[in-house]
């Protein structure tokens, strides 16, 4: 549904070259959410502006449909729908309903007004949609612009940061939102800095760095890919022989022969360790598995990247 | 004609909330005229010719420097990127919001010249002449606002350089009506708004008739038609090239 064929753009600031993409492919398929990652900077918003035609790549192109956002805008527009980032998708003087309006009816949708009432109360927006947008809030305003893009007759969503601003509440409802569009059929790209959206709807990853996409994967795929589970063991071990063991594994103390060992995924670290445990007659009193979350990953995961 | 509408409906409603600024605007255009007018009596040029050519100039800037200001405003505020994101040709947006813009400019157009003759300006109100002068010289003003919209998208401090061509227009308008040489009127004809005021001075001043009015007009037409196309050039060029510099929008 959302094809990226080898984008690159390169802005000129005083008479410096901004590689702001370099060949980046990706896509997005009928029913899926990818997540955009990528540091301050590293190309997230150009992306979606190209994808949007609002950015002209140096070169590539981005097809929506089918239709090749750079020989058949107009086409290709009519099947997005799309939250720019920040304040950029609002009429401040009109009121929220009549925002709704305005955009649903150059997007050359019909109005239904039960649509609207139903979506809106699921994002508490209702008794707001007939006051000025100016009197909203930021987390309002954004949730208004969600909605009208949640309303759209797009089939390909673009979402540029979509929960800055948002409280916890509105965030959950906003991912089921989002969740619920894949549901529908429709492709979704949600740019964002909050790991846990990202964690939470996408069903793959994209991550830019400095213009570059470094991975592009199934989310599951990527986390298994780059962590290293960690085992914390707590076992019970009296006697001498448990000296060999101390050296050889990191430990904390817990307690009068009690020691918790932290043994990671490398090699065959934990078949030997069992092994070992057993030998000086161990009893293992618990067992956790500590996986990093995607955070965690994504900071180490661009730390090793960068030679950090 | 969908989208005029939802335009032309959301741009009545925003006018409404910007209610002081909207009659500021009207009462800015009178006391300015009104104060020229008796000011340029004193310096020898018929305050009645003055308030034509000043008529013609207060529609150009209810439409066409109009538009400088909103395509300005909504491109500061943000929204323009995502009216952009819509799947309706950006000339035709712009062109719709040029179409509200000369309803709102008419309305002005008549109050002023309501209060012109309120304060003595006898005019003819030769209706079909008038109208079909107004509706060539719209032409201009349209391809003006595509040209102050284009130059918007790629030149965030457009508004000094259409401030500039307003004080312009204002003077050529005078001298259009004034006591000017053939071949500095020759000079100045090619430009639709003077020969507009002039024909519009012979039209509600002179009152001279459409028949005579009627000959006149292919030039205007030709010389408005030039600036309308030339506009919409200036306008596709200017909306590429802040695309290739991803600046739409940019403040």
């Amino acid at each position: 549904m959302l094809e990226i064929k080898e984008l690159t753009k390169v802005y000129l600031s005083k008479n410096r070259k901004i590689t702001a993409l370099h060949n980046v492919s990706f896509d997005v398929k009928e029913g899926e959410v990818v997540a955009l990652l990528g540091p301050n900077g590293a190309g997230k918003t150009t992306l979606i502006k190209c994808a949007t035609g609002l950015v002209i790549p140096d070169n590539g192109d981005v097809k929506i449909c089918g239709y090749s956002i750079r020989r058949y805008p107009q086409k290709a527009l009519k099947n997005i729908s799309v939250v720019l980032e920040g304040d950029r998708n609002l009429f401040f003087r009109l009121t929220g309903y009549e925002n709704i309006y305005y955009f649903l009816k150059l997007s050359g949708k019909k109005i239904d007004r039960r649509e609207i009432k139903n979506k809106s109360i699921k994002f508490g927006l209702h008794e707001m949609l007939d006051k000025e947008v100016r009197y909203y809030s930021k987390g309002m305003r954004q949730k208004l612009s969600l909605l009208i893009s949640i309303l759209s007759p797009g089939k390909v969503v673009l979402l540029d940061e979509p929960t800055t601003g948002l409280d916890v509440f509105s965030s959950i409802e906003l991912r089921t939102f989002i969740k619920n569009m894949a549901k529908e059929g429709k492709a979704v790209l949600i740019a964002t800095h909050e790991m846990h959206v990202a964690e939470d709807v996408a069903d793959k990853v994209a991550i830019l760095n400095k213009g570059k996409l470094l991975a592009f994967e199934h989310i599951q795929q990527f986390k298994d890919k780059h962590t290293e589970k960690i085992y914390k063991i707590k076992v019970k071990v009296a006697g001498s022989d448990i000296h060999t063991i101390l050296n050889r594994w990191e430990y904390k103390v817990l307690g009068h022969n009690v020691y918790e060992f932290e043994i990671t995924e490398e090699g065959d670290s934990l078949p030997s360790f069992m092994q070992e445990i057993t030998k000086v007659g161990g009893n293992i009193l618990e067992l956790k598995v500590d996986e990093p979350n995607l955070e965690k990953i994504f900071v180490s995961y661009l730390n090793i990247k960068e030679g950090k | 004609m969908s989208t005029i509408t939802v335009i032309l409906i959301a741009t009545f409603k925003e006018r409404m909330r910007y209610k002081l600024s909207f009659i500021l605007g009207i009462l800015f255009l009178l006391v300015m005229g009104v104060m020229l007018a008796f000011g340029l009596t004193k310096i020898g040029v018929r305050s009645a010719n003055f308030f034509i050519a000043y008529l013609l100039w207060s529609l150009y800037q209810s439409t066409s420097n109009s538009i400088g200001f909103t395509i300005n405003q909504m491109a500061t505020e943000g929204v323009l990127e995502r009216i952009f994101t819509l799947p309706i040709r950006p000339i035709f947006v712009i062109n719709s919001y040029n179409a509200v813009q000369f309803v709102e400019g008419f309305i002005n157009f008549w109050i002023v010249m309501g209060i012109g003759y309120l304060i003595g300006i006898k005019f003819k109100f030769d209706i079909v002449s008038t109208l079909a002068i107004l509706f060539i010289v719209l032409l201009f003003f349209a391809g003006l606002s595509n040209i102050y919209a284009g130059l918007t998208l790629i030149y965030k401090r457009s508004a000094t350089v259409i401030e500039l061509v307003n004080v312009f227009l204002l003077g050529s308008g005078v001298y259009a009506v004034g006591k000017l040489s053939p071949a500095a009127k020759k000079i100045i004809s090619v430009i639709p708004y003077t020969y507009a005021a002039h024909l519009l001075q012979r039209v509600e001043i002179d009152g001279i008739g459409f028949a005579e009015v009627l000959p006149k007009l292919p030039l205007l037409f030709l010389t408005s038609m030039c600036f309308l196309i030339a506009g919409i050039f200036i306008f596709e060029y200017c909306n590429k090239y802040a695309r290739k510099r991803g600046t739409i929008g940019h403040f």
